[in-house]
């Protein structure tokens, strides 16, 4: 077992050094550099400012060596400057850091309470109108899109209850409820949408684990319906949950993005969008570099308890 | 011998040719009474294509077209589903809307499914150390969450539908490349490919003939399903402001542009997540139908 996660963090060093190669040429993709787009949209730059800009920026050394300084930079805590407000790059990822943090743990936690509990039920009562039910309503979570989701959310309590979220974001340690206000409608949305996958998962792997022999033995020892169900339909159907459950961490990022624009949070994802907005280059490649770098990590982790769960995966 | 198996080959090409018709028809009817959801999920589908094509004779009025002082008008009479925030036809905006979803959405698609199923099944046939660059390379777009990855892409690529359509496309071809690679891995290992190379076939032909349609069942559920995706990643990046420039009647543009007077006039923002929904439903209903029908083992693979 450590050996396999000694193996799999090793393999992590190649896979994010890719990602940020990647990232950085991406991000130089564009026709001309970033001054000369900054140049086009403000139109105030001199000759000599962009020159200064570029010199600041590095842009003008050999693209391996810009790659390879930010690279060296990164691993010594200097992510660089932000063309825009003028701060390290890092301070204000880690600034906005906490508010993405709080509301893809929250989304989480309503997601998979939600799931778990309707995908067993909707397993057990294989057929029945309830079933149709949380299958149809499963199929249309996946289809309605996040950003109307949310909007109607907004819609829904404004006319239906005269609430909407506070304009305005307070930090949890500052005042709690009013924290957890502004992040009530935004984790609905996400965990409602990211539930249903969830939900289709959980109920399609304990169908196929409940016609197991094992499960049939289980019932004919006179086992509970309870113990049956849990100890050995859904310990066993967990596995693949647990792996959708790494691929939703990918969902709730890229949600977070259109969530925190419609709330107006001061997370990572707004951050991100300001700076594609703003054209804020270096500051725009250091958050998708860290968004990345959290999703392929956080699958790493799925990766491990996967094969703690499961030890034929460990000697494969 | 040679003639004989193109005489063969000519019977064989008539002979389905012949029974094309009808039997089409036959499939077509037997999938509705096996899977009735996915038969419905096709008339939407079908009905929103009839929609975007026809929008010019469909639509009651011009979708850019601005009534003066006819902002913000309730649903019924003149505008059955109201009018936007400067005067403008709801319903036209989102017949027209049709058309920039859908189009998008296919060319995404065939970009996505097309470099994915090459990538797929070439990697597959020929293994080894292009097996395993491509596939790290594949790896590597993957561990960027879809939505993040499609905003870099705009970022990188600029905001504007043609640029939209390349990001998407690029989103989609991992996944795609790591399942068809996965089904032509086992096509590969048939008996008839070895007698291809047998007979001296070169591997473009193999690839082509012998591979690639024996993968277009996983190809075009993949497909189907990835048209719903691209749907609402499309929709999404208007709404940010990153799709179709205004004026242009987008579904996502629709919602975004009228968000600030939805408690006055609901239905600005109502209807356009309704047909984003509807269209997405039906891609992936469909796909799912599909699915069951054709490649049982592709089961779960979303």
């Amino acid at each position: 077992m450590q050996q396999y996660i000694l193996r799999r963090v090793l393999m992590l060093f190649p896979v994010l050094l890719g990602v940020s190669f990647t990232v950085f040429v991406l991000l130089r993709l564009l026709p001309g550099d970033v001054v000369t787009i900054m140049r086009g949209e403000t139109g105030n730059l001199t000759d000599e400012q962009a020159e200064a800009l570029r010199t600041e920026l590095g842009l003008n050394k050999p693209f391996i060596l810009q790659y390879g300084e930010w690279v060296w930079g990164i691993l010594r805590g200097d992510w660089g400057v932000s063309v825009w407000s003028r701060r390290p790059v890092l301070d204000e990822m880690l600034r906005r850091l906490p508010v993405s943090a709080e509301l893809a743990l929250l989304a989480l936690i309503i997601s998979l309470s939600l799931a778990i509990p309707i995908g067993v039920i909707a397993a057990v009562r294989q057929d029945t109108p309830l079933d149709y039910l949380v299958r149809v309503v499963s199929v249309f979570g996946l289809s309605v899109p996040g950003f109307w989701l949310a909007t109607m959310a907004i819609l829904f309590t404004a006319i239906q209850f005269q609430w909407v979220p506070p304009l305005k974001y307070t930090a949890f340690v500052d005042n709690p409820w009013l924290n957890l206000q502004s992040f009530l409608l935004p984790a609905f949305a996400i965990g409602i949408q990211s539930s249903a996958s969830v939900m289709r998962m959980t109920r399609t792997t304990l169908l196929e684990v409940l016609r197991q022999d094992y499960v049939r033995t289980a019932w004919a020892k006179g086992l509970t319906e309870r113990a049956v169900i849990v100890r050995h339909g859904l310990k066993n159907a967990m596995i693949p949950v647990v792996t959708i459950v790494g691929n939703q961490v990918g969902f709730l990022l890229g949600g977070s993005v259109i969530m925190e624009q419609i709330f107006t949070l001061p997370g990572l994802g707004r951050l991100t969008l300001e700076s594609i907005y703003q054209r804020d280059y270096p500051q725009l490649q250091g958050n998708i570099l860290f968004i990345a770098t959290v999703f392929v990590t956080v699958n790493l982790i799925v990766d491990i308890s996967y094969a703690w769960l499961d030890p034929r995966i460990r000697f494969r | 011998m040679a003639t004989n198996r193109n005489d063969a080959a000519a019977v064989l090409a008539g002979l389905s040719r012949a029974h094309r018709g009808p039997a089409l028809f036959r499939q077509v009817w037997r999938f509705a009474r096996q899977k009735p959801l996915g038969a419905v999920a096709g008339l939407i589908i079908i009905a929103i294509v009839f929609t975007a094509v026809f929008a010019e004779v469909l639509a009651p009025h011009d979708p850019n077209l601005v009534y003066g002082g006819q902002r913000l008008v309730a649903p019924g009479g003149d505008f059955p589903l109201g009018t936007d925030q400067v005067g403008r036809d709801v319903l036209s905006r989102l017949i027209f809307g049709a058309r920039i979803s859908l189009w998008v959405g296919l060319v995404a698609v065939s970009i996505g499914t097309g470099m994915g199923s090459l990538v797929g099944i070439t990697t597959a046939y020929f293994g080894g150390r292009v097996d395993v660059v491509v596939q790290r390379f594949m790896d590597m777009l993957m561990a960027f969450p879809a939505l993040i990855l499609a905003l870099t892409m705009v970022a990188a690529l600029g905001s504007g539908l043609t640029q939209v359509m390349v990001a998407i496309g690029i989103v989609i071809t991992p996944g795609v490349s790591r399942i068809i690679r996965g089904a032509a891995l086992s096509v590969k290992s048939n008996q008839y490919i070895e007698a291809a190379q047998a007979m001296g076939a070169s591997n473009g032909r193999i690839l082509l003939s012998h591979i690639l349609p024996n993968v277009t069942a996983p190809i075009i559920v993949i497909a189907t399903v990835g048209l719903g995706g691209a749907i609402i990643t499309e929709a999404s990046l208007s709404f940010l402001g990153l799709g179709a420039p205004p004026p242009t009647a987008s579904w996502g543009g629709m919602v975004a542009s009228n968000r600030q007077f939805m408690v006055v006039a609901p239905w600005v923002v109502f209807f356009p997540g309704i047909a984003i929904s509807l269209a997405v439903m039906g891609f992936n209903l469909l796909g799912d139908a599909l699915r069951d029908v054709w490649d049982p083992r592709l089961r779960g693979s979303r």
